[in-house]
């Protein structure tokens, strides 16, 4: 299966990731659209571009872990593992207990921003043919490819020192 | 790479072929990933501390500036470098004008009766043509270096009272056209207006300047100078250029910036330099707005030694990779930078009147009112010497690959005058032809073209057809025209491509289903056209059963032309936003809240059959609430 590699030294945080995710998740998906009536505001990109304390630059992304501690956490039963093994949540039966935000170790289970106390997490674009966030990278710091020797569906390449945390 | 398309089948091919070459259609696909803030206008770079983009999770900008805040001052900027393009071209046209009435410039005056016509509007009396040149250029400068709390004067007689009656009630008169423009860039700097409304209509004011001095008094000006548009039959394409003559192709915006060259070619001394070079002499190729500006007066001036208009903006490539051309001559925009390569590589000489048009390749002489003689030979003998150059033997020879590409039969010299001249002295039989439902009304497809709307021309043809086919007349003014014309549309046998009522007009009448209007500039005399035939009708702006679009708008000059339609009070169809999609209030302003501020809307839609529907929809509510059966 092809996963999304990010490698990180590719990143110029133009955000055009985080701009192509809200896209794909507002209610008609439309760019020009998103932005209405303070649309923007309830939805919130699933990924998003972090500055280490080295000052690097970071493409935050859901792993979709082997061993997901979101999923593991989740007493609702709203997160689960799709059939193209990405960790998908289920808003209608997410209770937003936020036990996901505070267990995922990337802090990649966020609580949504706006509507319904729910969280929102990365879903792989599960319904398109190519993630939105790849498709919109113009440095092809996110490309999709064969990469061996991991188990999460996501594959860091060149990641920031791992002493430089996350800010 | 993908190829990007073109709606000029024939400009498609050649384009394939010349896998040699690389333009702007290659480069398209190059650059097909966008950026999203960008193109929504959130992105501010105004400071140190930014740029700051507007996301859900950075909702404000460093200095607490919004989206609506960081879009409408974006947009400000955009509109006012377009009125700045547009009041540059008025003021050098107000500059040559001055020369030659105060004996300066050895350029003749090619329509002493537009001279008397303009003076006479504008309320100004002399005893020579000179003194009434130089006064009415005079009139024009003063306003234009006007202080902004000074209000611009000579140019009310242009728009029905009602306009100057809303745009006072507004507050958007325009006090000095570049003193406004200068203001507009202080209010955009940083940390200082934040009012979004106040900005939207500073550009509604800039609008108004841009039409009425930048495009109308910048044509009427030019038509003094070079004559006035008469209806004739021309050539366009890229067989216009014959390679057997000294070629100079140009470019750029400002007429009369070529009055002395023009004139020079015209004799027998001009030629004879290029005769000298082993060519039958030299000729001018129309690339580009000025092209079609020459191609509309050629009826008046270069009649012999102007070849024809070429080709619109992103035709002009493909012209120079031909091998026809020896010289371009660029005074103004729309002149690519991706032009250098090629004339590089096909020993094409670039030169340029004005700095402001100064490509790293091109040589600039500058353009001097009094010296237009001496700088027309030098030109002309570069011209030669290029062509001499290129063909001589033992050097590496051009290769000259000339497309059979264009018409031969476009109607063109369309203007608010000779229009009316032709329908025998008034607007009535065009009132008659929409009232007796024989047409169903008339739309404007005008401003650039771009590479972005489905390729090179692509909405305008589209858009085109669909409207001919349901009855509605179509103006062309702009880079859309010089599409329309090499794809056929301003050619008498376009009548079949019309529905019945329209055809039968045009076989009536013989003209074509699209009335060629020449340059962008001309967007100008349309809303001459507009305003006759508001009067005519015995209706305002806003309730005139017209509509305006410009579906393939490329740059910030025709953001500061759509700005001056919705201060008139016309609905103004885009395919594509503008961007301030950003900002929900600027976009409910443009999109919703305009018809109670200038009566004007703006609509975006992007597919042509939903656009031309849309447009008759909107032109039969209109005659509807005139009480005209449609
Ligand atoms: S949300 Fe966090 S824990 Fe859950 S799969 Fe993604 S990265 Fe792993
Ligand atoms: S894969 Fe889709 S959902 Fe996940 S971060 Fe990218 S765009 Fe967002
Ligand atoms: S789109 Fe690519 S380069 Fe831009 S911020 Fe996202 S990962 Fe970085
Ligand atoms: S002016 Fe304000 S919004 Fe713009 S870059 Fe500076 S802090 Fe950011």
């Amino acid at each position: 299966m092809k996963r999304k590699i990010i490698d990180c030294e590719k990143c110029v945080g133009c955000k055009n990731c985080e701009l192509a995710c809200m896209v794909v998740h507002s209610p008609d998906e439309n760019l020009h659209q998103a932005y209405r009536e303070g649309g923007m505001a309830a939805v919130r990109a699933r990924c998003k571009i972090e500055l280490t304390s080295g000052g690097r630059l970071f493409p935050e992304h859901c792993r979709h872990c082997r061993e997901a501690q979101c999923l593991q956490a989740c007493m609702s039963g709203a997160l689960s593992r799709n059939e193209q093994d990405f960790v998908v949540c289920d808003a209608e039966t997410c209770v937003g207990c936020f036990m996901c935000v505070m267990s995922c170790p990337f802090g990649a289970a966020r609580p949504a921003t706006a509507g319904d106390r729910v969280m929102v997490k990365c879903d792989g674009c599960s319904d398109r043919t190519f993630p939105a966030c790849v498709e919109t990278c113009p440095t092809a710091c996110l490309t999709l490819g064969e990469e061996a020797g991991q188990d999460d569906g996501v594959v860091y390449v060149n990641p920031p020192q791992p002493r430089e945390a996350c800010g | 790479m993908p190829h990007c398309k073109s709606a000029d089948t024939c400009l498609s091919h050649y384009l394939e072929s010349r896998t040699d070459i690389n333009t702007a259609f290659d480069r398209f696909a190059e650059q097909q990933v966008k950026c999203g803030f960008a193109q929504l206008g959130v992105c501010c770079r105004l400071c140190s501390n930014g740029p700051c983009r507007i996301t859900p999770d950075s909702p404000k900008g460093v200095c607490g500036a919004t989206a609506d805040g960081i879009v409408a001052r974006n947009f400000l900027r955009m509109v006012t470098a377009g009125a700045g393009c547009y009041l540059h071209v008025c003021e050098a046209t107000a500059r040559r004008l001055k020369a030659i009435g105060e004996g300066i410039s050895p350029v003749p005056i090619r329509s002493k009766q537009s001279l008397d016509q303009l003076a006479a509007m504008l309320g100004i009396e002399a005893n020579t043509t000179e003194e009434k040149a130089r006064l009415v250029a005079d009139g024009v400068l003063a306003d234009l270096y006007k202080p902004r709390h000074e209000k611009m004067e000579l140019v009310q007689f242009l728009v029905p009272q009602e306009r100057l009656d809303t745009w006072n009630r507004l507050g958007i008169f325009p006090g000095g056209a570049k003193a406004e423009v200068f203001d507009a860039l202080v209010k955009t700097s940083t940390n200082l207006n934040t009012d979004p409304i106040d900005q939207l209509l500073h550009c509604l004011n800039l609008g108004i300047s841009t039409g009425l001095y930048g495009l109308t008094m910048t044509n009427l000006m030019n038509d003094v100078i070079m004559g006035e548009p008469e209806i004739r039959i021309a050539a366009t394409g890229f067989s216009v250029a014959d390679p057997d003559y000294v070629n100079i192709a140009v470019s750029g915006h400002s007429h009369s910036v070529f009055a002395g060259l023009i004139a020079y070619l015209e004799t027998a001394a001009g030629q004879d330099v290029g005769r000298a070079a082993g060519a039958k002499g030299v000729r001018i190729v129309g690339m580009t707005c000025v092209g079609q500006d020459m191609q509309l007066r050629a009826g008046a001036s270069g009649t012999e030694i102007f070849s024809g208009q070429a080709g619109n903006n992103f035709t002009q490539e493909a012209l120079l990779a031909t091998g026809a051309v020896d010289m371009v001559i660029s005074e103004f925009n729309c002149t690519l930078s991706g032009i250098e390569p090629i004339a590089e590589a096909k020993q094409i000489k670039l030169v340029c009147l004005d700095d402001v048009a100064k490509l790293t390749s091109s040589e600039l002489l500058a353009d001097i009112p009094g010296q237009e003689r001496e700088l027309a030979q030098k030109l002309t003998r570069m011209a030669a010497d290029q062509y001499r150059q290129r063909r001589a033997p033992g050097s590496e020879k051009i290769r000259i690959d000339l497309p059979r590409h264009g018409h031969q039969d476009v109607v063109t010299g369309v203007s608010e005058k000779s229009l009316v001249q032709f329908l025998g002295g008034s607007l009535q039989p065009l009132v008659d032809l929409v009232a007796g439902g024989r047409i169903k009304g008339v739309a404007a497809v005008l401003g650039c073209s771009n590479l972005a709307e489905g390729g090179h021309d692509v909405m305008t043809v589209n858009l085109t057809r669909e409207l001919i086919q349901r009855d509605i007349l179509v103006l062309s003014a702009g880079c859309t025209t010089g599409g329309l014309a090499n794809c056929g549309f301003c050619s008498p046998s376009a009548k079949d491509w019309a529905g019945p009522g329209l055809k039968g007009v045009c076989e009536a009448l013989g003209i074509p289903p699209v009335l060629n209007f020449g340059p962008c500039l001309s967007i100008g005399r349309i809303e001459m056209v507009a305003k006759a035939l508001a009067e005519t009708m015995g209706v305002s702006l806003p309730q005139l059963p017209v509509v305006i679009s410009a579906p393939q708008w490329l740059e910030e000059q025709a953001l500061a032309d759509g700005c001056f339609g919705l201060a008139l009070g016309l609905t103004l169809h885009l395919a594509q936003a503008p961007p301030v999609t950003g900002s929900p209030l600027i976009t409910k302003v443009l999109t919703e809240d305009l018809p109670n501020l200038t009566g004007g809307r703006l609509f975006i839609e992007a597919d042509p059959v939903k656009t031309a529907e849309l447009m008759e929809g909107i032109i039969r509510d209109k005659l509807q609430a005139l009480g005209v059966a449609a």
